[in-house]
């Protein structure tokens, strides 16, 4: 079912964790609220299943108005980060919980109810343990009979509140890869909250990035991490280098260093913060075309090495990710001196309390060190100096 | 063989015990002994010092009889009140915040405060045949003071705070989040209530009843003021020792004693009770005491 969520507010005292929130998710369709810790995304949750109520705005379902509804009648399936099973309740009677509150009227037979939990426990590989009590349970094991618990009263919306936030990092990955699978074949809408940047872009069809109570960016993974609406959203997906910077007509003045290209003609004489993967600082394959700067630190990360550099100019650090190959076919250590290309730089100016972006591709050739009077003159290398 | 022979000095040496410690074990023992066994003992030798028949023929009296179904009586009354009082009260501190709620926290206590002399005077003051609503009840033929409802008022008040505060810290531990899971699985409150929160608390409450129990049928303060001491009608057991006590003659004594360990009895098998669910389900009992 779609869920049509419109101007939602809630506000603790002065705190303001959800402010004016808006989002629309299709039916069948697996979203990610990823933020950091109070940025309101679980307080999103809680007012979705029923546990609080918004200040303001409105909730449909399919346009049934969804917040009348109190969280017995919703029909909404939560899975909570530390479980909440039951302790008292055998694996079964947890799963079976939520069909035996029903009116009588409501509710299936005992046997029905059975079929249905045994059902539910294959689906979550846990066949053989429906006898055992939560506390003889491993962390994904009994997340995993959290689940089956929500799924059992056929929730029309599945909310996963950090469901793996509480699990080592190995059992969270082999979760990840098999609640996908389990949200496909069952077609069911799901909202999960994280702030584990890499669970909401592998699993999610579209992330919803959140800041303070308010909705940064909504994407699909890829938009999310390739083109960053604001300079928070920038700076919390993936790695990235923040530098701020001067445009100059045709050039972009950086630490130090004029970089060519083409720039909106409008943005001239604007301070700009300039944004910059650490995969965008590329090694120069000559050593006159680019930006030299000296290797402070190589770090083996993964597959890739990871390179601080202090760049030529007014002593910018910035991180670098070259492959293994690379570092190896050029053989450089620590203190040596490379020359690095910028290919993709991201703009961002403040523009009357949004922000502005523009993506900047250097000219190939459009990097030379900043010598001369021209640069000098910026205002902003002035203050700076 | 030399650093083997070293571990020998890393023996443990819990066993060992140094002249202060002897003392202060001592000591401890000296105060348990003198201030709690012997006294125990005593209850049971005078009870049967004057031989089993005077014994029998002190439990058989009407007046002892009537005493102890009363005793009975009235902690079956105000057991099972001050059980849901103190869930009701439990469940308010721990799952609201609501203005007030510290008053609250003190006046759960308060019986643990105030003495129990002036518990009976209070109930008295409110409704007693010149308190305040007293007149009204009289009028319509009800006696509280001087009669069993007064005897439950009275007991209730004194052993109200044990349920609540055995429960207010364990229900603070685990949290609501199972409560939160039942409701979006569809469960009504009594469902949660019942299904939920009763059977994640449940020895914790048993503790509770237990000691409220005991409080409840050992009370004498309070419920001496508002009993009137009418042998056969308002004394409880502890009231029925006392009175046959200042009877003065020997086996008036003997008699006393008879009773007194009856009582004694009542509150061992508590006690017992007590400690068999605390050696079972300790871990699942928050003390206050094992918190701090």
């Amino acid at each position: 079912m779609s869920i049509s969520i419109n101007g939602l507010t809630r506000r603790y005292g002065s705190f303001s964790a959800l402010e004016r929130v808006s989002l629309d998710v299709a039916e069948g369709e697996f979203v990610a609220l990823l933020g950091p810790s109070g940025s309101g995304k679980s307080t999103l949750l809680r007012i979705l299943a029923g546990l609080d109520d918004p200040d303001q705005g409105s909730v449909l379902r399919d346009g049934e108005d969804l917040l009348a509804l109190d969280a017995r009648q919703r029909r909404v399936g939560l899975v909570f980060q530390h479980y909440a099973l039951f302790a008292h309740m055998t694996v079964t009677e947890n799963v079976a919980f939520g069909l035996r509150v029903r009116p009588r009227a409501q509710r299936p037979s005992r046997r029905e109810i059975l079929a249905r939990v045994d059902e539910l426990l294959r689906r979550v590989q846990l066949e053989g343990l429906a006898r055992r009590y939560p506390a003889q349970l491993s962390g994904g094991q009994r997340q995993r009979v959290a689940l089956a618990r929500a799924l059992a009263v056929e929730p029309s919306l599945l909310l996963l509140d950090e469901p793996f936030g509480a699990l080592d990092a190995q059992v969270r990955v082999t979760l990840r890869g098999w609640l996908r699978e389990l949200q496909r074949s069952l077609g069911l809408t799901t909202l999960l909250v994280t702030h584990d940047q890499d669970e909401a872009l592998e699993l999610a069809d579209r992330v919803v990035v959140m800041n303070q109570g308010r909705i940064e960016q909504i994407g699909t993974p890829s938009e999310i991490y390739r083109e960053p609406a604001t300079p928070f959203v920038y700076g919390f997906i993936g790695r990235s280098n923040h530098i701020e910077g001067y445009v100059e007509r045709d050039r972009l003045l950086l630490g130090g260093h004029a970089i060519r290209g083409e720039l909106p003609p409008d943005l001239g004489g604007q301070r700009v913060n300039v944004w910059l993967r650490p995969e965008h600082a590329v090694l120069s394959s000559r050593s006159d075309i680019g930006w030299t700067a000296r290797i402070v630190r190589l770090a083996q990360a993964g597959g890739v090495i990871r390179a601080t550099l202090a760049m030529h100019g007014e002593g910018v650090q910035m991180e670098a990710e070259w492959t293994a190959g690379e570092v190896t076919a050029r053989g450089l250590a620590e203190g040596d001196t490379v020359t690095v290309q910028l290919r993709e730089l991201t703009l961002f100016t403040e523009v009357g309390g949004g922000q502005r972006r523009d993506v900047f591709r250097p000219f190939r050739d459009g990097m030379s060190p900043a010598s001369g009077g021209a640069i000098d003159m910026g205002p902003w290398l002035h203050r700076k100096a | 063989m030399a650093t083997l022979d070293s571990h020998a000095t890393y023996r443990p040496r819990g066993l060992g015990v140094s002249v202060g410690q002897g003392v202060l074990i001592a000591l401890a023992l000296l105060c348990v002994a003198g201030l709690l066994l012997l006294p125990l003992l005593v209850v049971f030798a005078e009870a049967f010092g004057k031989g089993w028949a005077v014994f029998v023929a002190a439990i058989a009296d009407p007046d002892a009889r009537t005493a102890v179904w009363l005793t009975l009586t009235v902690a079956a009354i105000a057991v099972p009140a001050n059980m849901v009082f103190g869930l009701a009260a439990a469940w308010l501190m721990t799952h609201y915040d609501f203005r007030g709620k510290q008053l609250l926290g003190a006046l759960i206590d308060l019986p643990f405060s105030v003495s129990p002399v002036v518990a009976g005077l209070v109930c008295v003051l409110v409704y007693g045949v010149n308190g305040w609503f007293g007149g009204w009840l009289d009028a319509h033929g009800v006696r509280v003071i001087f009669a069993v409802p007064g005897l439950v008022l009275a007991t209730v008040f004194v052993a109200f705070p044990f349920v609540a505060r055995e429960l207010i810290p364990l229900m603070q531990t685990l949290g609501n989040e199972e409560e939160h899971a039942a409701r979006t699985l569809g469960a009504s409150g009594w469902q949660i209530f019942f299904r939920v929160t009763l059977p994640k608390v449940r020895w914790a409450l048993l503790y509770g009843v237990l000691l409220s129990n005991a409080r409840s049928m050992g009370e004498f303060g309070a419920v001496s003021v508002v009993s009137g001491h009418l042998p056969g009608l308002t004394n409880t057991l502890p009231l029925q020792v006392d009175q046959v006590y200042n009877g003065g003659s020997a086996s008036a004594i003997a008699a006393a004693f008879a009773l007194a360990s009856l009582l004694a009895l009542l509150t061992l098998l508590t006690l017992l009770i007590k400690r068999l669910v605390e050696w079972r389900h300790g871990g699942e009992l928050a003390h206050p005491v094992r918190r701090h």
